[in-house]
């Protein structure tokens, strides 16, 4: 968990870009390999934006589908509303044919929807004329420089191979980030009870059963699940629940209804993936709230269950990777493959991985 | 002293007849090697998911359909809590959006009790501690067994319409003939699959508040549920009347020392943080599943003791009853789903009352065999008792024969030297007998009738009881008198 990777108990990940540098989290690994040229094509697990934004500091394609486009089944749950499958590659194109490959329905997973698989590749190239594309302006005003040039040359890029660009502000969005880690949290803690050093994960022996229990799940989960499991549980609490959960449903709601209505004008959006390039390591991981923003920009389309993808598009004056993120409401790939394709072509080659550290 | 009244609602965990789990393919079966029916679904290991099995929620709509509930659009929550029974450590449950919503069970007196609501959830697997007084936390060590764990249960909940443990004991006993009739379990109660929790309190006749209730578990028999809730209200009146106030707790019933004990507040203080299982969707009752619930609930037992009752009416009482009442029989008919044979019988002619008689005690002795009589076959038998062709002994055994091997009544009683002795034998035989008890029978024309059944055994003895009773007692009646 976490956007830098420096959670993890392998150890953090290192950026190839700049290896002083978090690749992004929490897939930050998948990412690094692919942007180090280690692998053509891998895959992460997103649930906030952990596909998507270590492919923007990694500058790679990290893609975010639907929710119910592909199988959890086999995933170690975190957050089980919000945790999708998606990959990570160099180009466009070799991520649509990763999704298309691993995307379709699976029996053994009760959300996944009864689709057949999307067809990316077949129009990838077919371009964005007349495509309406709404630029979120609530996600440009807290970024970085870089990342909101980057969204706005993004913009006026696509406005230059035909299709219609237009600023829309959608502010139910921001609520995103609060409601998340309400909901993100109050899943994990049910789905994290099972490793108690008894049924699942790792053990750590005690006199007794309780301090067992206890000394396992300290030593076994980090500050960072720590802290979930903790927010989580206490969400969930009688007494609790509607102030905290029942609330975080209703802002999560909120931000699924501004989505539809924005889709009644835009066929895409696009924004901002994070707040910022790559950031050192160390210098977020005392502060929770600092790491969590990181995922303001990837949060809404998780909650609505929407696809995402983010697209290397720009270097920041330090030289790191800018992605741009473009949004597409639910079972929206193919629209949304095409515009990445489109941003793609306009991209300085520089921009993108894969690099040698 | 004050007068009290007993309130009571129960919890009855159903555990539906399913060939497999509720959201995994593994064998739902009673009894066998501990953790061999499971798989990694059951089992909760990372990655695994849970699917909803079709048929259970087909027969929790039966359950539902056969109490007078309300279908209804339902969500699963997870009800978390840390305990070895349940290896994801949270079962999936339904909570405030039930599958059944509303309904009422109408009991044998022909009161009713209202239903709050059945729902659907998952069984929990099943702990053993070892040691320790079988409480988890003196115990030695703990056994778990998993293969009872994820299997399809539907908790049925009453209003708190129940007023004695009687009324307690025929809502359970009628709920678990419905249950069975629906197909949607066994019913087994010693087996587990039906299971009763009890909410027991008391209040001054009258009072528009209720007591404060205590939760009663480990009732494993109707009979344990009787006593348990005659003691718990016992206890509590005498809290009462002594000043004192009724906690509410959850109380543990010792069938050996016949009392109800409080369980450690530790281990009932449980927040469940219920919340949307995310790994489901929303079960929507379509009409194809709507219609297969219906489809599989016929008349419920109410209904088919009055139709048997009915049936009943148009025959004459018969004079002297050796087999029970006919209430105790109609129940006993209706509830082992033998009361299709004996309308089958009646439209073939036979008395009803013989035919009632007959399923009620011979028949239901092996009812799995008994379902599948021929009603016609069983009608012929029945008319040979009646008309005397058949003792009551004979006819019996051929009973029992045609439930075993099937075929002709007739037949059957021929093979087993049943065929009706000619006039002049039986008279013949008669005669013999008296000639030869000459003591016995001055004392039976001096009107000593218990001689009576010296003399018809001597004569059954030589026909080896091949004789019809009936027929042979009119002979011996007609000597004296004349």
């Amino acid at each position: 968990m976490g956007s830098s990777t420096e959670n993890s108990a392998f150890g953090p990940t290192r950026n190839p870009w700049d290896t002083t540098r978090v690749p992004g989290g929490s897939s930050g690994g998948s990412a690094a390999a692919v942007a180090s040229g280690m692998v053509p094509l891998a895959f992460g697990s997103d649930t906030g934006g952990s596909i998507r934004q270590p492919a923007s500091l990694c500058g790679i394609v990290g893609v975010k589908p639907t929710y119910g486009v592909v199988s959890r089944y086999g995933l170690i749950a975190f957050a089980s509303s919000l945790d999708q499958i998606g990959p990570f590659a160099a180009t466009v194109a070799d991520a649509a044919l990763g999704l298309e490959v691993v995307a379709g329905h699976d029996p053994m997973d009760s959300t996944s929807l009864d689709l057949p698989s999307p067809q990316l590749l077949a129009s990838l190239d077919d371009g964005v004329s007349g495509t309406r594309i709404g630029i979120v302006e609530d996600f440009l005003s807290d970024v970085s420089p870089e990342c909101r040039e980057a969204v706005v040359a993004a913009g006026e890029a696509l406005a230059a191979a035909g299709a219609k660009v237009d600023r829309v502000k959608i502010p139910e969005l921001l609520l995103g980030l609060p409601a998340y880690y309400i909901i993100a949290p109050a899943e994990a803690s049910s789905n994290l009870s099972r490793y108690d050093g008894v049924r699942y994960g790792l053990r750590v022996d005690g006199p007794d059963a309780e301090t067992m229990n206890a000394r396992t799940r300290g030593e076994g989960f980090g500050p960072e699940v720590k802290r979930r499991i903790m927010i989580g549980t206490y969400a969930l609490s009688a007494g609790y629940y509607d102030a905290y959960y029942g609330q975080a449903q209703k802002a999560r709601t909120l931000v699924i209804r501004a989505f539809e209505a924005a889709y009644r004008s835009f066929d895409v959006l696009l924004t901002p993936t994070t707040p910022s390039v790559a950031f050192p390591f160390g210098s977020k991981v005392d502060d929770p709230i600092q790491m969590y923003m990181c995922d303001v920009c990837s949060i809404p389309s998780s909650l609505a269950g929407h696809p995402a993808v983010s697209v290397p598009f720009a270097l920041s004056p330090e030289g790191l990777p800018v992605g741009v993120q473009v949004l597409a409401p639910a079972l929206g790939e193919t629209v949304m493959m095409r515009v990445a394709a489109s941003l793609e072509a306009a991209a300085p080659r520089q921009a993108r991985g894969p690099v040698t550290p | 002293m004050t007068e009290y009244e007993t309130v009571v609602g129960l919890e009855v965990h159903c555990e539906l007849a399913t060939a497999t789990k509720l959201f995994c393919g593994c064998r739902n079966a009673f009894g066998e090697a501990p953790n061999t029916n499971i798989c990694p679904v059951c089992l909760g290991l990372p990655g695994s998911l849970p699917v909803i099995n079709r048929r259970a929620v087909e027969l929790a709509l039966r359950i539902g359909t056969a109490l007078n509930c309300t279908a209804q659009r339902s969500i699963f929550h997870r009800k978390n809590y840390f305990y070895p029974d349940m290896p994801k450590d949270y079962q999936i449950s339904q909570y405030d959006e039930p599958i059944n919503l509303g309904g009422f069970l109408e009991l044998v007196d022909g009161s009713r009790v209202g239903i709050e609501r059945a729902h659907m959830e998952e069984d929990t697997g099943k702990t053993t501690h070892v040691g320790g007084g079988g409480r988890i936390r003196e115990a030695g060590y703990s056994l778990v067994d998993y293969n009872r764990a994820g299997v399809p249960l539907v908790e049925i909940v009453s209003r708190p319409d129940i007023s004695s443990a009687a009324q307690a004991r025929a809502y359970v006993d009628e709920l678990r003939s419905i249950l069975v009739a629906t197909g949607a379990s066994d019913g087994r109660m010693e087996e587990g699959s039906l299971r009763v929790d009890a909410n027991v309190s008391v209040r001054p006749a009258g009072a528009a508040e209720y007591g404060t209730r205590c939760e009663v578990k480990n009732l494993n028999s109707l009979r344990s549920l009787e006593r348990a809730i005659g003691y718990e209200v016992a206890r509590q009146i005498a809290l009462l009347e002594s000043g004192e106030r009724v906690a509410q707790e959850t109380r543990h019933w010792d069938e050996g020392d016949g009392r109800t004990h409080a369980l450690r507040s530790k281990e009932e203080a449980n927040d469940y943080r219920y919340f949307p299982e995310p790994d489901l969707a929303p079960l929507v009752p379509d009409a194809r599943l709507l219609a297969a619930a219906a489809e599989g609930v016929g008349p419920m037992p109410a209904e088919r003791r009055r139709r048997l009752s009915e049936l009943l009416k148009a025959g004459p009482e018969p004079a002297e009853r050796r087999d029970g009442s006919t209430t105790d029989q109609v129940v006993t008919v209706v509830d082992l789903g033998l009361d299709e044979l004996v309308h089958g019988a009646v439209t073939a002619g036979a008395d009803p009352h013989l035919s009632l008689a007959r399923a009620a005690n011979e028949a239901a002795a092996n009812p799995d065999a008994a379902k599948l009589l021929d009603p016609i076959a069983f009608a012929a038998l029945l008319k040979m008792e009646s008309s005397g062709q058949l003792s009551a002994t004979q006819s019996k055994e051929v009973l029992a024969e045609l439930m075993t091997h099937g075929g002709d009544p007739a037949r059957i009683a021929a093979s087993l030297g049943y065929e009706q002795m000619d006039t002049a034998a039986l008279d013949s035989m008669v005669d013999d007998v008296i000639a030869s008890n000459p003591e016995e029978w001055q004392r039976y024309r001096a009107g000593e009738e218990k001689v009576a059944q010296f003399l018809l055994g001597k004569v059954m003895r030589a026909t080896k009881g091949r004789a019809n009773g009936k027929l042979v007692a009119a002979a011996f009646a007609a000597r004296r008198s004349v």
